[in-house]
């Protein structure tokens, strides 16, 4: 009885904690997204209002009025707040960043006289530069604010900024139904789950041929991937209900502010036929407000208006025409404004709508997959089930125990990559948060030092990491670079000086590369006692779960609990990882295999003293050079050329989420599966090298010829497939060369290591010149990726033929 | 016009504490209209009391606005108390009955306009009779000055009585002061707005795009200064376009006063023919003479722009983009008067303020033109008049 209510629990617990996991991550990314597209819908309500009035502060300004003394700014700014109920607070600041008018006295300082935060005043000098508009989400005041350019028409010069802000609370009253509906349902089908789940706990074991309980960690994955996959389509209902009543907002609000402007001019005396130039009025509307297509004054029958009275197109079929009666003027004449809504764009975002909740529901299904993957791995049976002899009993419970260590070096990679990626959209951007100055750089340059300070400690710290690794267990590497990247978080979260910042960014960039250098040590390990092993490509599956999901939940908490608290947060996931670490990760067990199967560990590291430097010999060099520069290089497509052609197509910036995604879904599911493939194939690793450096050069090569979203959507699926079994080849090849034999692995895979990332510095270089060259450069980075493999090959024959000894390798 | 929005947030940024800070950081010479700092209050140890005098050219509402307003800022700033009651209102133009109420009145200790301080039509009498008085140094302190002719006959060097000008069109080109930033002379300041008039041009070509600009004026140095030639002719260089000009000899006197009509007729007359458009310069006409005067141009369809402001649009000008109030101002001078009495040096005190300016259509006038204004230009406008006013 005892045996049985231990497997039910056993089988049982580890299934609920999985759908609880789920559940709360596909239900706080759902609630987070959701929050957000809330806030953004009340900034694309607040951007229209708010244009409408810079424009008119504009056009004045164009009359002669001055920015800081504007006879009527007031009148203006009241104006501005009637039409927009929800906002808090109005006012235009100066470029110095003092406020010269304030209506309202939420989420500014209360007085005109006051001015803006430094972070707010840099912000603004910064983002005007290049936008008229930003807004973000002001976490310490619990307000979401907006600001716009105010520019003097004659040279486009920055002369002021409007901003609206709008408290939290506006935000919570829109979510709170979403988020009593989502709880609601997330707990009911949770509920449900959880006794299907102790439904099928209690069936007897499945023989085989025969009915009874499925494997437990399957039916939990199913379940709760169902439940996801609920909750993600009753999330589109309301995404979508938020977009419709966005446009129906947005399209009241300029109705009002038509309706306003027209009525101020009627009320003071004019009449319809005394004024022209209601055309050009219409004409800077439309191009705010996306979704309209037209806009027109209607007059009755016989009423001789003259010149044009609309702008925009005409209703095709299927476009919405809202109706507004206007002000009677003097002559009692009443037009009716018509606004055409465009159905096509509507449709168009409605489809992003879905794409977005597409993403959602796919990052919260590869987060439970991670989960489920490390779980189930570590329950899978062991000895007592199949154990016959007691070699076979040793056997399986030494592939048990390394199993666990393939689980734990996948889950831990995924936590390591989480955690560094949570911070990885908001890093840039704290530098404008520090009041203090750094070393008077100009904002660009400041922000961009974290990030490569951050990069060069890891490339640094791989190379030392590769030198010690042979004094320095697996395990000890790996906590200690975790530990240095919790410190480094916690630091990045707790300081208020720039300089401690980056030097926080390049402890986080130490100890993360550090924990990586050590989890490759561990594969090592793996693969001396199992060289058949898929460790590789479970770590760069992890690593890309990691960053998917780290992104998306790292920006999200951004912008609800602010950027501080992520890498708290940041820190408390990299302590888990330690955690993880020390008790779930267990060392593989088993023999070293040798000789055939893994061919390249001939010597472990640090048994050789090298004569020559690493970099001396010629298949290594050439390897790097022809192999990993160029491939990692052509990656940099996605992560550098991809989101400025996107952005220059006029594409939202979740089309590059997806691209990301489509490039990870293929390392993370098809990249396992192609690297059994290529394990079981026998075929000598430089093929498999060659093939995914020509399939990535035929991607960029279909971008080149189509020069289309879709071409690049393309070019993207083929540098996923490329590098879902090419990273892993490229380990698998570099593990196969003499220099290996002769100087340990550890160094020669930092230099690799390094390598890749001297490519993803070349790459934008590279790319930046394609665009120049127009379609015909990316041809000509293809053609040049091609000719690097080829050659590489045609040397890797010849050092065939000089050296019979790599015979193997190739 | 919604000036009551307007009217509390001013006094909130003249009499809110703690916002020297701004008044630092603002551009140019606006924020001396809107920031208070400890400079400008008065010093609770210094018991001195000012007398001021104060003289026009001739009876003129800006005249009287723009002194009722720096008495106002004199109360904001703590100067003097009780101005509320003063007996002004908007358009008036006698400064003299003003002048009278406040002389009479106990106003504080700091402060006293001198009963016979008063001096008007400078146009038409000599000021040798102030100057002595001035030379004399006795019982005047301080003398506030109106307009470009009284501003020329007072602001020289005989006497060293700190004198601040006023209401000038160009204080710089009619030798008041020397430069626009600073006076450049120990006892004179002037206002000084050295881009007021570049910006009407500006606007006016904007909207009609002229080749050939019609401009009357009395070809004298005050003319010439008070209708700010030199800035016309500047614009008129930039942006490339003719200008046509008319001379008209000021009246010496009430009795000349008619002449000077029936020369004004003619010379506006004999421009409506030869220009595309017109920039009415300040002039010596009465508002309610200006209807008739002025409807040559809209009978022609000449759009016509006033230097003045929205009084001649009201009137039957076509536009004008001009001050809104006296409110700026006042508190501006009202600002250098605090300075000086505070210690300050007034050849060092800034003497650039820009007023906010407000745009004034007149429908009216366009309709008889045949000319539709744009609508958003009627957006921006803050006086939209329906009218041709008193037309006979």
């Amino acid at each position: 009885m005892q045996l049985k209510t231990g497997r039910f629990l056993a089988t049982f617990l580890p299934s609920v904690l999985l759908i609880v996991a789920a559940l709360v991550f596909s239900a706080g990314v759902n609630l987070g997204t959701f929050r957000r597209d809330c806030g953004d819908a009340l900034f694309s309500t607040f951007s229209v209002a708010g244009r409408k009035v810079v424009t008119s502060i504009e056009y004045a300004v164009k009359y002669g009025k001055t920015i800081d003394n504007f006879f009527g700014m007031e009148r203006a700014l009241n104006q501005l707040r009637t039409y927009l109920p929800q906002a808090d607070g109005v006012a235009v600041a100066l470029p110095s960043g003092q406020v010269a008018y304030a209506i309202g006295t939420y989420g500014f300082k209360d007085r005109v006289g006051d001015r803006l935060t430094g972070y707010e005043q840099r912000r603004s000098a910064e983002e005007f530069k290049r936008n008229t508009s930003f807004n973000y989400h002001d976490t310490d005041n619990r307000s979401y604010e907006l600001y716009l350019a105010i520019r003097d028409p004659s040279d486009g010069r920055w002369i002021g900024t409007l901003m609206i802000a709008a408290s939290d609370s506006v935000i919570d009253d829109y979510v709170r139904a979403f988020e009593r509906h989502t709880l609601i349902l997330v707990g009911a089908l949770g509920g449900v789950a959880i006794l299907l789940l102790g439904g099928l706990a209690l069936l007897p074991e499945r023989r085989r041929g025969g009915l009874g309980r499925p494997r437990s960690g399957r039916a939990a994955l199913t379940v709760a991937a169902l439940v996801q996959i609920a909750v993600g389509v009753t999330g589109y209902g309301a995404f979508s209900d938020a977009y419709l009543r966005t446009v129906e907002n947005t399209t009241g609000i300029v109705e009002n502010i038509v309706a306003t402007d027209i009525g101020s001019v009627i009320g003071r005396g004019a009449t319809y036929r005394s004024f022209s130039g209601i055309d050009y009025y219409f004409r800077e509307i439309v191009a705010i407000v996306p979704h309209f297509k037209g806009m027109s004054l209607a007059v009755p029958e016989g009423a001789d208006l003259s010149g044009s009275l609309g702008f925009g197109q005409p209703a095709a079929k299927g476009d919405l025409v809202t109706g507004r009666a206007l002000a009677t003027d003097a002559d009692f004449l009443t037009p009716t404004l018509r606004i055409v809504i465009d159905s096509d764009f509507i449709q168009r975002n409605m489809l992003e709508v879905v794409a977005n909740n597409v993403t959602i529901l796919i990052i919260s299904l590869m987060f439970i997959y991670e989960l489920h993957a490390f779980v189930s791995r570590r329950m899978r049976p062991t000895v007592e089930t199949v154990a016959e002899t007691e070699a076979v009993v040793e056997g399986v419970a030494a592939a048990a125990a390394t199993g666990r260590s393939l689980a734990g070096l996948r889950f831990l990679t995924f936590m390591l990559y989480f955690g560094m990626f949570l911070s990885a959209s908001f890093v840039p951007v704290i530098m404008q948060t520090f009041d203090r100055g750094l070393f008077g750089l100009a904002p660009p340059q400041a922000a961009a030092i974290p990030v490569s300070v951050e990069m060069l400690c890891g490339a640094l710290a791989i190379l030392l990491a590769g030198r010690i690794s042979a004094r320095l267990p697996w395990r000890t590497m790996t906590a200690a670079g975790l530990a240095v990247a919790v410190l480094g978080a916690l630091i990045s979260g707790v300081t208020g000086d720039p300089v401690l910042f980056i030097v926080a960014r390049g402890l986080v960039g130490a100890g993360t590369m550090t924990a990586l250098m050590g989890l490759y040590r561990l594969i090592d390990r793996i693969r001396r006692i199992d060289p058949a092993t898929g460790a590789y490509s479970d770590l760069f599956s992890g690593m890309y779960v990691g960053v998917n999901c780290g992104a998306v939940v790292g920006s999200l908490l951004a912008d609800a609990i602010g950027p501080h608290a992520v890498f708290l947060i940041a820190a408390v996931v990299l302590t888990l990882g330690i955690a993880q670490l020390l008790l779930l990760t267990p060392e593989p067990e088993g023999a070293a295999t040798i000789a055939a199967a893994a061919p390249t560990v001939a010597k472990p590291d640090g048994d050789t003293a090298p004569a020559r430097r690493v970099w001396s010999d010629g298949s290594f060099l050439a390897f790097l050079l022809l192999v990993s520069v160029p491939t990692s290089a052509c990656s940099m497509f996605l992560i550098y050329y991809f989101p400025l052609f996107a952005s220059g197509l006029g594409q939202p910036a979740s089309t590059v989420g997806q691209a990301f995604l489509l490039y990870g879904l293929c390392i993370v599911y098809l990249g396992p599966l192609l690297s059994r493939l290529m394990r079981s194939s026998n075929v000598a690793p430089g093929l498999p090298v060659l093939a995914s450096g020509l399939i990535m050069a035929a991607g960029l090569t279909t971008f080149a010829l189509t020069g289309s979203l879709v071409g690049a959507f393309l070019a993207i699926l083929l540098l996923g497939l490329s590098d879902s079994f090419g990273l892993t080849a490229q380990q698998r090849y570099l593990e196969r060369l003499p220099v290996v034999g002769t100087h340990g692995l550890a160094v020669p895979q930092s230099y690799h290591l390094n390598a890749r990332k001297i490519g993803q510095v070349i790459g934008p270089m590279l790319f930046s010149a394609a665009a120049v060259a127009g379609g015909a450069g990316a041809t000509l980075i293809g053609l040049g990726l091609a000719a690097a493999l080829l050659l590489h090959l045609g040397l890797s024959v010849l050092a065939l033929r000089r050296r019979p000894f790599m015979a193997k390798t190739a | 016009m919604s000036r009551c929005g307007q009217m509390p947030n001013r006094r909130q940024v003249i009499a809110g504490a703690g916002t020297a800070v701004m008044s630092a950081l603002l551009p140019r010479g606006a924020h001396a209209g809107r920031a208070t700092d400890n400079a400008l209050l008065p010093k609770l140890t210094d018991g001195r009391h000012w007398r001021i005098g104060y003289a026009e050219t001739m009876p003129y509402g800006n005249y009287a606005g723009t002194l009722a307003s720096i008495v106002k800022g004199l109360d904001a700033l703590s100067w003097l108390n009780g101005a509320a009651r003063m007996p002004y209102d908007a358009g008036q133009s006698d400064s003299e009955a003003l002048w009278r109420w406040l002389s009479a009145r106990d106003l504080g200790p700091r402060i006293r306009f001198v009963p016979d301080g008063w001096y008007g039509g400078l146009d038409q009498v000599s000021a040798e009779p102030i100057l002595q008085r001035l030379e004399s140094g006795s019982d005047i302190d301080l003398m506030i000055v109106m307009g470009t002719i009284a501003g020329r006959k007072l602001a020289l060097d005989r006497h060293a009585v700190p004198t601040l000008v006023f209401s000038t069109t160009n204080a710089v080109a009619a030798g008041i002061v020397t430069a626009a930033e600073r006076s450049g002379r120990n006892h004179v300041w002037a206002h000084v707005d050295p881009e007021r008039y570049h910006r009407q041009i500006r606007i006016f070509h904007e909207s009609f795009g002229f080749r050939r600009l019609g401009i009357a004026y009395e070809n004298s140095p005050a003319g010439r200064a008070i209708a700010s030639i030199a800035d016309i002719e500047a614009m008129a260089g930039q942006l490339g376009f003719e200008l046509v000009a008319r001379h008209v000899q000021a009246p010496v006197g009430s009795d000349d006063q008619e002449r000077y009509y029936a020369d004004l007729a003619a010379a506006w007359g004999d421009l409506s023919r030869q220009v595309d458009a017109m920039y009415i310069t300040f002039g010596r006409w009465s508002l309610e003479r200006f209807p008739a005067l002025v409807g040559i141009f809209q009978e022609r369809g000449i759009p016509t722009f006033s230097q003045l402001g929205p009084e001649e649009v009201a009137q039957g000008a076509l536009m004008s983009v001009a001050r809104s109030d006296f409110d700026g101002i006042g508190q501006f001078g009202a600002s250098v008067i605090a300075r000086l009495a505070n210690g300050e040096r007034l050849a060092e005190m800034r003497q650039i303020y820009f007023d906010t300016p407000t745009i004034a259509w007149n429908l009216a006038v366009a309709n008889r033109m045949g000319y539709r204004p744009a609508m958003s230009a009627l957006l921006a406008a803050d006086n939209i008049y329906t009218s041709l006013g008193a037309m006979p």
